[in-house]
């Protein structure tokens, strides 16, 4: 390659990070920014809308902040963590039941059945939304924690069948005769042999799972109940009065906290390896 | 009664297995297959891939059922009974060493399930580990052993669980060809120390004939003879086994007449040949086969007592000390000869030189022709 396209290439390269990382970098900046009336403006270093987030003391006053209950904030949070925890958790399991007896048994229309399972990825989240609420309301359930868990349920389930099918694929079925020929009944195997090998699999799907609940706002917001409120619902509700600098802080905060999820998988990954 | 039918460990009856190929047929893999393995003895499995030697194997471990036909261990059938209630241990082709396991894991293994007393269980990986060689490598992780050392340790977590049969599919194929030579001695001697009956599965016909007490000549799903290593190369049952297992030349014809215990032979070519067999009348259909090593290759062609043919040699190649004589009847099929310790040129034997290739009808062999 000549040293000329080489000069290109890493401008080009240069230019795709930059509009990546701008809008991130950006937002962690006005986080820290005190200008209470231009956040675009600098005017100097502050940690006022972490602390009005926690309802801390700030010199902030009443008409320059959205969180005026912290207590709404932290239970926004709490429904999202039970949410995540819980829907991620239950799709795992069943994501990886069904990739397990979709990769063991051959069975009719097991095509049909994979398409089915992938389904819910592509489908658009307004079109889902929809579907779930219409299914909710007419089955007599109550809108709340339950029924976003539910519905999360049905699309990540998706992500992590995909997820542990791949990693199925790529494993050795000859383990798995093995292990049935050196004694090991069906569960045994599966504890000992199948399960330790798809494990990279297994947790990648949850944390994604994870994630993908934590943050999911067209979905949830057809199928949340008036106190049932999710993070992501909360800011969204935060925006419809006007952007304000609390808003960095608390997209920062969440930007860090999934990435200390993400590295927590991938180190538990490397650990295995 | 009882002892007649102990003496063998396995006994397949009529086994047939068919599969559907993806274009809508139907193959058999197995086609009415009987076969006995006796006890502690060493039992070679040979044919062609695709014959059905595999899936035999795997039927008797438990992990292909079949259509018809039972398997009896000691006289009791194990139709129903899962691989892991049968007490076989395979050693598999890719080894299937656990990957996450270390190697005192992977031979423990069978004796975790068991969950047999740890000291005990110690004890045994440890004494498997030093029977074939890996002692001191009990904390390794397999992928950081070579080929040779992975297959040792697929030996050792079989043969620690002392199975009543000791199933081994393809067991030298990924190995190099040195490696190979000396681990077929060692899997007979390991085969004689631990008292097992080995059930080994090869396509390679010289691995077959070093290792085994018997041979099972498979093709086309079907058994087509068992015997020890000399009966199957000196008395093949058929021109399948007489081209598989070693170098021959084979010529069908009819038996045009009877002399005594002596028949003459005519091929499909016109040529006559001698042998010395009872088994067949006047008229019926024969496969006749002689060894290249059978063959004495006479070039001044005097006009010996012994049969012989006339020939013209067509190429001649050196194989190590011995010489390898191509060359062609009168009707144009194809004849191999071999000269023995030869290292010099013979005089008069080169491309196009015609000879005369003698040979003893005692010691050349009679086939039943293949319908």
């Amino acid at each position: 390659m000549s040293r000329r396209s080489g000069r290109v290439l890493d401008a080009y390269g240069a230019a795709f990070l930059l509009l990546l990382y701008a809008p991130i970098a950006l937002i962690l900046v006005y986080s820290f920014n005190s200008n209470v009336v231009n956040m675009m403006a600098w005017e100097g270093f502050t940690l006022d809308w972490y602390r009005s987030i926690f309802g801390l003391t700030t010199r902030l006053s009443e008409s320059q902040i959205y969180v005026h209950s912290t207590e709404a904030l932290l239970a926004a949070v709490r429904h999202s963590a039970i949410v995540a925890l819980c829907a991620s958790m239950l799709s795992t399991a069943i994501g990886t039941a069904t990739a397990l007896g979709l990769a063991r048994h051959d069975f009719r229309l097991k095509r049909v059945y994979q398409g089915l399972l992938v389904l819910p990825m592509v489908m658009p989240d307004i079109v889902l939304g929809i579907a779930l609420l219409i299914f909710f309301v007419g089955a007599g359930f109550k809108l709340g924690l339950t029924t976003i868990v539910v519905g999360h349920c049905v699309f990540l389930s998706s992500y992590v069948f995909v997820i542990v099918s791949a990693r199925l694929a790529g494993m050795n079925t000859e383990l798995e005769e093995a292990s049935a020929d050196l004694g090991a009944g069906p569960w045994t195997t599966f504890r000992r042999v199948t399960l330790p090998q798809i494990m990279p699999g297994v947790v990648g799907g949850a944390l994604l799972a994870f994630i993908i609940s934590l943050d999911d706002l067209v979905i949830t917001y057809f199928i949340a109940g008036v106190d049932s409120t999710t993070l992501p619902l909360f800011i969204y509700g935060m925006l419809r009065r006007g952007i304000k600098p609390e808003i960095n802080a608390i997209a920062i905060l969440l930007l860090v906290f999934s990435f200390v999820v993400a590295a927590t998988g991938l180190w538990l990954r490397s650990r295995r390896q | 009664m009882s002892d007649q039918t102990h003496a063998n460990l396995l006994e397949i009856g009529a086994a047939v297995r068919t599969f559907r190929t993806p274009e809508g047929g139907i193959v058999a893999a197995l086609d009415e297959v009987g076969l006995a393995v006796r006890a502690n003895e060493f039992l070679t499995l040979l044919g062609p891939s695709g014959c059905g030697k595999t899936t035999l194997l795997r039927a008797i471990a438990g992990f292909e059922d079949l259509d018809r036909g039972d398997i009896r261990l000691d006289g009791v059938s194990l139709a129903g009974v899962p691989a892991y209630r049968r007490p076989f241990n395979t050693v598999f082709q890719s080894y299937a060493l656990f990957p996450h396991l270390n190697v005192a894991d992977n031979v423990g293994y069978g004796l975790d399930v068991k969950q047999l007393a740890r000291h005990e269980r110690d004890a045994r990986v440890a004494a498997a580990l030093t029977l074939v060689g890996l002692e001191g490598y009990g904390r390794r992780k397999p992928k950081q052993l070579s080929g040779g050392q992975q297959q040792r340790v697929a030996l050792a977590r079989a043969l620690v669980n002392r199975p009543r049969l000791l199933l081994l599919d393809e067991p030298l194929s990924a190995l190099d060809r040195n490696l190979r030579q000396a681990m077929q001695i060692e899997l007979k001697n390991l085969q004689h120390e631990v008292g097992i009956s080995f059930l080994v599965v090869t396509h390679d016909q010289e691995e077959a004939l070093v290792m085994s007490d018997r041979i099972a000549v498979m093709n086309g799903g079907r058994i087509q003879q068992v015997g020890t290593p000399g009966e199957v190369y000196d008395t093949p049952a058929n021109r399948f086994v007489a081209g598989f297992i070693g170098v021959s030349n084979v010529y069908a014809g009819t038996i045009d007449r009877r002399d005594g215990s002596l028949c003459i032979v005519r091929t499909d070519g016109g040529i006559e040949l001698w042998a010395r067999s009872a088994a067949f009348a006047a008229g019926a259909r024969v496969d006749f086969m002689i060894r290249p090593e059978q063959i004495r290759v006479d070039v001044a062609r005097t006009a010996a007592q012994a049969p012989g043919l006339e020939a013209t040699v067509e190429r001649l190649v050196f194989v190590g000390a011995d010489l390898q004589v191509h060359a062609r009847l009168a009707d144009g099929s194809p004849v191999q000869a071999l000269v023995r310790h030869r290292r010099t040129p013979v005089e008069g034997l080169a491309p196009g030189s015609a000879v005369r290739l003698e040979y003893d009808p005692e010691v050349v062999h009679l086939m039943a022709a293949q319908p």
